[in-house]
């Protein structure tokens, strides 16, 4: 599925720079997959993902051999798209506080407390589980998906995000338990944590 | 929400991925024994952890953008070259 690119001639010209830069090459499709999750455009993902490998390269001597490159790439990808937004972005939504956590602990209503995920699985279609992801809250969506699709461990995604474990497992439960509400039908809660969620920061920054 | 069931919420996470201590995984399992609101909340985040883990592979993957490969590969070179020169 991955192509490595060709290496160049071994002996004392091929150095531990050229492996880490193959590698990281490498981790492109996935980095770029991040970006666009992120970003949600195109060149902003590509413009993305080009300075990740600007820094990467201009620090790889602070790579551990031997450590998660794709790990440490990820650091790198949320640390320099947070600077980016702490620079332009004031409608940032505080995903964190006590609202969105209250909205997110809500038990759903009983018609779908007994639906066996298994049905879930079958009936839910690629299409409504995009819907649900897009529709997440965008700090829930990373978290969840940085755990179940990439398979970070908790503290490598604390690294990542640059939150404390502790927060990145809340972030984890309730975007998974907001993933089932809007896939299992009716309240649409992912969706209405959002709308939620903005209405109370546009009151608090106002 | 009760002291109870806030810590074992607050462990749901980790109880699902196996994460936990054989101490807190038996202290957490007989809560949710006891407990059905936490039994469901258990229940729906293992129904949305199993379809992501399930279904992520079929998403549909956007392809990188045309050059990307090559801009990010002279990145690289770059950095090589100035690493050969400053050696
Ligand atoms: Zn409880």
């Amino acid at each position: 599925m991955i192509r490595r690119l060709p290496r160049g001639p071994s002996g004392p010209v091929t150095t531990g720079a050229d492996a880490f830069a193959d590698e990281a090459l490498t981790l492109l499709e996935p980095l770029y997959a991040t970006a666009l999750r992120l970003t949600r455009h195109r060149a902003d993902a590509e413009d993305l993902v080009q300075d990740t490998y600007v820094k990467a390269f201009r620090f790889s001597e602070r790579f551990v051999p031997g450590t998660n490159l794709k790990a440490w790439l990820y650091t790198i990808l949320h640390n320099t798209w947070r600077n980016r937004r702490r620079d332009t972005a004031r409608d940032t939504v505080d995903v964190d506080s006590e609202v969105v956590e209250a909205a997110a602990s809500q038990p759903g209503g009983p018609e779908e407390l007994d639906t066996p995920e298994r049905i879930l699985l079958r009936e839910t279609l690629d299409a409504d589980l995009q819907a649900a992801l897009d529709a997440l809250p965008a700090a829930y969506r990373e978290a969840v998906w940085l755990r179940d699709v990439e398979e970070f461990a908790y503290a490598e995604i604390a690294e990542m995000l640059g939150v404390p474990m502790g927060t990145v497992m809340s972030r984890i439960s309730r975007g998974r338990r907001l993933l089932f509400d809007a896939l299992s039908g009716g309240m649409d809660s992912a969706t209405g944590v959002a709308h939620h969620a903005s209405r109370v920061s546009e009151v608090g920054s106002a | 929400m009760k002291e109870k069931c806030r810590q074992a919420v607050s462990r749901l996470t980790p109880f699902l991925d196996e994460a936990l201590p054989a101490e807190e995984r038996a202290e957490v399992a007989r809560h949710l024994d006891a407990c059905p609101p936490c039994r469901q909340s258990a229940a729906k985040e293992e129904g949305g952890k199993t379809v992501l883990r399930e279904r992520a592979a079929h998403l549909p993957t956007e392809p990188l953008p045309p050059g990307l490969r090559t801009r990010c590969a002279a990145i690289a070179e770059r950095a090589r070259r100035r690493a050969l020169r400053s050696r």
